[in-house]
């Protein structure tokens, strides 16, 4: 939920603490125990969310329905290099200790696959209604990083943000309540720092990345603590926090995050130059490294599926069997399959490399054109999740160079 | 082909072929020409028959095309006003390979193409002249006729 | 109110009725269609703007509008080419045909004010163009000339064949046709549509041109309008990519930094040119 620009307070339960001092950004600061984690995510429950977040299935993390705090991913971390994905148990009992999962928000903004319109055979040819997205309940995701932040807001602007707003994604992201961790282990694919999207989440977001948690946490766990620094950033975070045990914030616990912060900091070594890099890759569509990434590219989509701001989606009008209904139904859809581009006989993408440069290019580059802003968000995911190991980052910056040339 | 009226250089210049010819080969060339009329479905050119001419159209419009038994005469290209008839008194055997047959009233300056090529032989500036003009009008052709193959307008497979 | 409330359902296809079908050639049927009883009309269509078009239980397709009639009728061309075309190719008059849009930035006839103008069509790349020559019939202006040069595959293959006929008898307009390939039962001109620019009898760098056709006959014309002397930026083509929403969703219609369905389909030539001389773009 994005702020409303009103003061934020957190009503303390206990006596205003001399040693406190709030955040300048404006927000009040608390730190919240681990029992406080678990009743956030019940007190989210009680107002009527469902509460959404990370959970541990098939040796991933993954987004699903978090009915209590024990169902986070707890001591388990995240291995991630190129074309590589592992679950890895953590020394300590941290309930964030991992990076991204391959899921993000746009699998609940819009769903995989969501029936559209109702188109209903009649004597006078067909009636249609539109189905009614209204999810039963708001949705309170927890723990998104603040690449998933951005990417939300990314997507948001696609599909709302136009002439023709999408009623599934306004439907289903309205309302929404938002706790976002600050990343303390980035991966060895993590390059949030070059798009300005991380690795807190929201604190180096530009100015037109307007999406903002309600809550932001900062996990601090060493021998003498397991807490959270809590900075409550919306009247919605205000009103939750005063309702669970919380102190407010001191001097030590600022300094605690901060350390957690230049640690992430610290660990991502990936840095993509993003400088003129827009006007650097569309001019160059003959570069020999776009026929070498196509070599090993396997057009598998997986790179676009796990992308956090990827829209791209196909409607099919599915008829029932009796001839009698027609549901039309949106499906994600992926710039890798011939479909995409199909023009009356042929797709006009139809090799990898046209397709990898569709993919490269949109996200780096004409996105900006499209939609003014950064289709990247610096996660890693399509890295990480590529069979074939192909780093965004690496073909990138190869592409801005000009060719070697063999002699 | 009847009239057999002298043509004056200006008149070459005039169409488009030979825009900008230069006044000496102008002169030059249009002591080989003569003025030609021909009615809807007349023959400028017979293929296999000897290449001794070739013709700038003036006014109306010739097909380039070729009769397939049982098909009928089937056309590849229309020439029209200010184009150039006709390029196989250049080369060796010199014998047309097409027909070119009036569609409409058309009125054309015919040139004698043995009395042309002596002029070349006489006048480098002339030869020059002529070849780059025929060049192009082949290379409009070659252009028109590559993206006729194409044939973007059909049916997608 | 929440910002659900406010919000439209994009997707629905309004229910229009074909009242005319007429047969332009073996594969190819203007529809007119009508809003249906009881259902409030779409916003009126610009030239050069599209509707997705849809029979019952097979999907839609981005078809042009190619004319626009008396009380609300919507003309679209349609060339049976896939399902969807052939669904809609296979409609009758009395038939339902659901409907979105109008979608698009149409042609700019704003800035064809005061000029010449050359609407230059390829195949059924004519059907967008037609109610621009409709348009500039009933805004007739004095001492301009309006050239129509229509490329088709063969004499058969010619759509409108009736409107030709009579926009050569309007005042202002001249009309040439060209075939790629006859017998001598056609009597007119053989050749790309290209060939029939040099004959042009119009103030060139006073004149505009709309353009439609495949792409590979676009690039060709533009390039020779502009080798005519027409400026690049008084060039209009209509591009075309896959088409599955209309309203900058889907992704489907980018073609580089553009959205065919949001920034397009028409551009001025300077927008694409650069586009265009990329391979699988």
């Amino acid at each position: 939920m994005l702020s409303t620009g009103d003061d934020i307070t957190v009503n303390h339960p206990e006596e205003h603490d001399s040693e406190s001092d709030d955040d300048p950004s404006g927000s009040s600061a608390v730190v919240l125990g681990l029992d406080g984690l678990a009743a956030l995510i019940a007190a989210l429950w009680d107002r009527g969310y469902r509460v959404v977040g990370p959970t541990v299935r098939d040796s991933a993390i993954v987004l699903d329905e978090l009915l209590t705090a024990d169902s986070l991913p707890i001591g388990w971390g995240d291995e991630q290099a190129p074309g590589h994905y592992r679950l890895r148990r953590r020394e300590d009992q941290a309930r964030f200790g991992y990076v991204v999962g391959p899921q993000s928000p746009r699998q609940e903004l819009s769903p995989q696959k969501v029936a559209l319109v109702k188109i209903r055979r009649t004597a006078d040819g067909f009636d249609a209604d539109a189905v009614d997205p209204t999810p039963a309940a708001p949705i309170a995701f927890i723990g998104l990083r603040g690449c998933e932040l951005a990417a939300m807001g990314i997507h948001d602007r696609v599909m709302i943000g136009g002439a023709h707003p999408d009623p599934v994604q306004s439907a289903r992201g309205a309302d929404r309540f938002v706790v976002g961790v600050d990343c303390g282990d980035p991966a060895a694919t993590c390059f949030c720092t070059s798009m300005g999207t991380g690795p807190t989440a929201g604190a180096e977001m530009g100015p037109d990345n307007t999406e903002t948690a309600d809550l932001r946490l900062c996990e601090l766990i060493d021998d003498d603590r397991h807490d959270f620094l809590c900075h409550v950033t919306s009247k919605a975070g205000a009103e939750v926090m005063e309702t669970l045990e919380h102190r407010p914030a001191n001097t030590a616990d600022h300094l605690a995050a901060q350390e957690v912060r230049h640690r992430a900091v610290q660990c991502i070594e990936k840095h993509l130059d993003t400088d003129g890099l827009a006007d650097r890759l569309m001019a160059v569509p003959d570069h020999p490294r776009w026929d070498e990434v196509a070599e090993r590219c396997l057009s598998c989509t997986n790179c676009t599926l796990v992308c956090p701001t990827c829209f791209c989606s196909t409607i099919d009008d599915v008829g029932d069997l009796a001839g009698e209904m027609t549901t039309r139904t949106r499906v994600w859809d992926s710039c890798f399959t011939l479909d995409h581009s199909y023009l009356h006989g042929g797709a006009v993408h139809a090799t990898t490399r046209s397709q990898y440069h569709q993919w490269l290019t949109h996200k780096l580059s004409t996105w900006w054109d499209q939609f003014g802003e950064s289709g990247c968000v610096g996660c890693g995911r399509c890295t990480t999740w590529c069979p074939a190991g192909i780093d965004l980052v690496e073909e990138a910056t190869a592409l801005s160079r000009a060719p070697e040339i063999n002699r | 082909m009847n009239q057999n009226i002298r043509i004056e250089p200006s008149r070459l210049a005039a169409t488009r072929f030979l825009s900008g010819l230069p006044e000496q080969s102008a002169t030059t060339l249009s002591a080989c020409a003569r003025e030609i009329t021909i009615g809807r479905g007349g023959f400028l050119a017979h293929e296999s028959r000897t290449a001794d001419e070739f013709f700038v159209i003036e006014r109306g419009l010739v097909a380039i095309e070729l009769l397939a038994p049982g098909r009928g005469p089937l056309i590849v290209a229309t020439v029209g006003k200010g184009q150039l008839v006709g390029w196989s008194w250049l080369f060796s055997p010199r014998i047309w390979h097409f027909d070119a047959v009036a569609l409409e009233l058309t009125q054309a300056i015919a040139f004698d193409a043995e009395a042309v090529r002596q002029a070349c032989d006489a006048d480098p500036e002339l030869r020059h002249e002529l070849t780059g003009r025929v060049a192009r009008a082949m290379s409009l052709r070659l252009e028109g006729i590559q993206i006729q193959l194409l044939d973007l307008y059909g049916s997608p497979s | 109110m929440s910002l659900r409330d406010s919000i439209a359902a994009p997707m629905v296809p309004v229910r229009y009725r074909v009242v005319e079908r007429r047969r332009e050639t073996h594969d190819t049927v203007t529809l007119t269609s009508v809003p249906d009883a009881g259902v409030d009309a779409l916003e009126e269509p610009r030239p050069g703007q599209f509707h997705m078009l849809s029979a019952f239980g097979v999907g839609e397709v981005p078809i042009s509008v190619s004319g626009v009639g008396p009380q609300g009728g919507i003309e679209h061309t349609v060339r049976a080419v896939g399902a969807n075309t052939e669904a809609l190719d296979a409609l009758s008059a009395g038939d339902a045909v659901g409907v979105r849009g109008p979608f698009g930035r149409g042609w700019h006839l704003d800035g064809a004010a005061g000029m010449d103008v050359v609407v230059l069509a390829g195949g059924i790349g004519l059907a967008p163009l037609r109610p621009v020559i409709q348009h500039l019939i009933e805004q007739r202006e004095e001492n301009r000339s309006v050239r129509l040069l229509v490329g088709a595959r063969r004499s058969e293959e010619l759509s409108f064949t009736s409107d030709l006929a009579a926009w050569s008898e309007a005042p202002g307009i001249e009309v040439a046709v060209t075939v790629d390939s006859a017998t001598r039962e056609w009597s007119g001109r053989v050749g790309v549509v290209t060939n029939l620019v040099e004959d042009l009898d119009v103030d060139a760098p006073r004149t505009v041109a709309f353009v439609c056709g495949p792409e590979v006959m676009m690039r060709f014309s533009a390039r020779a309008l502009i080798e005519f002397g027409l400026l690049p930026e008084k060039i209009q083509l209509s591009a075309e990519r896959n088409m599955k929403c209309a309203i900058a969703h889907c992704g489907h219609c980018q073609y580089g930094p553009l959205l065919i369905c949001r920034d397009g389909p028409v551009f001025d030539y300077p927008e694409l040119c650069e586009l265009m001389e990329v391979r699988e773009l």
